[in-house]
């Protein structure tokens, strides 16, 4: 459902211009859980940001689900962004001084849901992250890990098929992480492609593939091993 | 994304600062403020104009002797009842009264009021829009009589009398020939004047037969002749046939002159309107300043909001719905100034009317334009930080610290 090609992305500043991908080739079929690793600065957001149809690349090619993204105006991403892709950000990303509840409806305020109906999806997703009895609650009154929570039951509630997320434990403690992860696995169980950046070795082996970026470019790509062993071998 | 949401969003943005959104709204209050208030008190001055117009007697020409020419006058040049009857036959005159007025005083028991004598015949009412609320006005016969009646209005009849019912009753009429008894035989209503009490001392006019009253002073002669013209339009062309027909009958020229009451207004009317215009004009820039100050706030608020616009597009806002969401407050900060300075300047207008002695006029067209305006405003001045918030990159907006 995603393929790239020969993908490059290229930041001017001024007479500085820095290379964040490098002729980035990849393809990621529907249904797949991929940890994306790599050092700081080796362009895996400006990979994200791509996929997201957040960004343009500078040059190549990106298809999503048969659509050249190169030829969509700013609004017909902003369409896509809305009804094919969650995002879940490290730094959480909602709104201030708006409850969880309005916080998850919002996506669906963009597919123009009726009121109603989204009421009952956003509390329907607020409990499925477990947030059932927090949905009046703002930002400012929720821990890290609610907080994420809270972003992916915005992130799932028009029903992409893709979820991207960039570093979503990286401010969170280990037990958080852990509880957010499961979400994610729950998700994937359920047919969403999942695609993830992480610094932690142990966050990425919970995927089922892993690529590995280096000064703009894709230096590995292979199938988690824990992960097949665990499903060629389930006992 | 619908409108009422997005009345929703502006309404929590602008609780999230209300002081500063005051301070903004200020500028937009104090500009539609003063446009109110300067307009009010324009129309309550022309309206004041118009009023005093009609209870003048509208379609009205007066002919008169040309006073600048005093000295030349002849006994032969001034006006009689042949004139009177030569003007009467000219077409599309309605009415018509020889002029004979005098300062006088009416007097019962040991009360006395100063009054304006004015002679009339019975056509006097219609020149004078007189409104009989009992009797009747002075009739032909009462002229061609020399009868001592007399038609007052209710002011003078509660004055003297106590009580508005004195048909029939007698007055004394302190003339320069000694006390003369005049009967009561009609009270007109009588109505404030616009400009207050002030005019002619406060005297209120009194109605005589004008052959009564210059048999008694030994006149036969008058220096003006008023007109009640039966269409406006008519009004110059009839002033010069009865100027040619009085110079043909007197064998003079340049001794009359016409008076057009309605014109000299309409020049005060159109000078009050200009008057109003510039100053709303000067309003209307304290308005600018105003919608200057939405700008201004609403471009920090735009940059405050950077990384909240770069999430809402993140997840899937178009460029119009980010648009729509800060047009949106900014017309309402201005609409929410504009209906506080409606009110406010609707006070104002009140107290300068109070003290100017005038009626403050507001239509509801002239509130739905200031509030029109109000809107027109906010949008206007609204629409740069707006567009910019909207096309603000994803990217950089979510990067943005
Ligand atoms: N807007 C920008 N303007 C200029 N250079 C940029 C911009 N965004 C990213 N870069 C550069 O592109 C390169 C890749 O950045 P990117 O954010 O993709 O790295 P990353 O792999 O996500 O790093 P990290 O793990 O620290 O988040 C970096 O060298 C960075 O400095
Ligand atoms: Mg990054």
């Amino acid at each position: 459902m995603i393929e790239i090609k020969n993908l490059s992305k290229i930041y001017k500043t001024g007479n500085i211009s820095v290379t964040a991908l490098k002729n980035v080739t990849l393809k990621i079929e529907k249904g797949e859980f991929v940890g994306i690793m790599g050092p700081s600065g080796s362009g895996k957001s400006t990979f994200m940001n791509i996929i997201g149809c957040l960004d343009r690349p500078t040059s190549g090619l990106y298809v999503l689900d048969d659509k050249t993204i190169e030829n969509m105006s700013d609004n017909e991403l902003a369409e896509v962004r809305n009804n094919k892709i969650g995002f879940v950000f490290q730094s959480f990303n909602l709104l201030p001084r708006t409850s969880a509840l309005k916080n998850v409806e919002l996506p669906m305020v963009y597919a123009k849901v009726s009121a109603k109906e989204r009421r009952s999806r956003a509390l329907e997703a607020l409990d499925w992250v477990g947030l059932g009895d927090r949905t009046h609650h703002n930002p400012n009154e929720l821990s890290g890990g609610q907080k994420q929570r809270v972003a992916i039951a915005r992130s799932l509630v028009n029903q992409p098929a893709i979820i991207l997320a960039d570093e979503p434990t990286g401010n969170l403690d280990t037990k958080s992480g852990e509880e957010v992860m499961e979400i994610f696995k729950k998700l994937n169980k359920d047919g969403v492609t999942i695609i993830l950046v992480t610094h932690e070795r142990d966050i990425a082996e919970q995927s089922k593939r892993i690529v590995t970026f280096r000064d703009g470019e894709i230096i590995s790509d292979e199938l988690n091993d824990r992960e097949a062993k665990l499903k060629s071998d389930p006992a | 994304m619908n409108f009422l949401e997005n009345i929703r969003l502006a309404l929590s943005s602008i609780k999230a600062s209300k002081m500063r959104t005051f301070l903004t709204m200020l500028g937009i209050i104090i500009g539609i403020a003063a446009v109110v208030t300067i307009s009010a008190i324009g129309n309550g001055g022309k309206y004041q104009i118009q009023k005093s117009l009609e209870q003048f007697g509208t379609n009205r020409l007066m002919v008169y002797m040309n006073w600048n020419d005093q000295k030349s006058f002849s006994s032969r040049d001034y006006l009689t009842d042949r004139d009177v009857e030569a003007i009467r036959n000219i077409k599309g005159i309605e009415a018509i009264s020889p002029i004979y007025e005098d300062y006088s005083s009416l007097r019962i028991l040991d009360k006395t009021i100063d009054v304006i004598l004015i002679g009339s015949n019975s056509e006097t009412d219609v020149i004078n829009n007189v409104e009989m609320i009992s009797g009747r006005f002075i009739s032909q016969q009462d002229v061609d009589n020399h009868n001592y009646s007399i038609v007052i209005s209710q002011k003078e009849a509660k004055e003297l009398f106590g009580q508005q019912d004195v048909l029939g009753e007698k007055v004394t009429m302190n003339s320069y020939v000694g006390p003369v008894d005049f009967t009561i035989v009609g009270v007109y209503h009588h109505e404030d004047s616009p400009f207050g009490g002030n005019v002619n001392g406060g005297r209120g006019q009194i109605y005589v037969p004008i052959k009564t009253i210059m048999r008694l002073y030994n006149q036969t002669t008058y220096y003006g002749i008023n007109l009640k013209i039966e269409d406006r339009n008519e009004m110059d062309a009839i002033g010069q046939q009865v100027l040619a027909l009085l110079n043909r009958l007197h064998n003079s020229q340049d001794k009359y002159m016409t008076f057009n009451l309605e014109e000299a207004m309409e020049t005060v009317n159109g000078v009050i309107s200009t008057i109003t215009m510039v100053l709303a004009m000067i309003a209307g820039i304290a308005l600018l300043v105003g919608g200057i100050g939405i700008m201004n706030i609403m471009l920090v608020t735009v940059t405050e909001r950077i990384r909240e616009i770069g999430v809402k597009k993140a997840i899937g806002a178009k460029r119009q719905v980010i648009l729509l969401q800060f047009l949106t407050e900014s017309a309402l900060i201005s609409l929410v100034g504009g209906i506080v300075g409606i009110v406010l300047g609707f006070a104002f207008a009140s107290l300068a009317s109070a003290l100017l002695k005038m009626p403050p006029q507001i239509s509801i067209a002239e509130v739905l334009l200031a509030a029109g305006l109000a809107i027109f405003v906010g949008i206007l001045f609204g629409v740069y930080p707006a567009s910019r918030a909207s096309k603000l990159d994803p990217i950089e907006a979510l990067r943005y610290e």
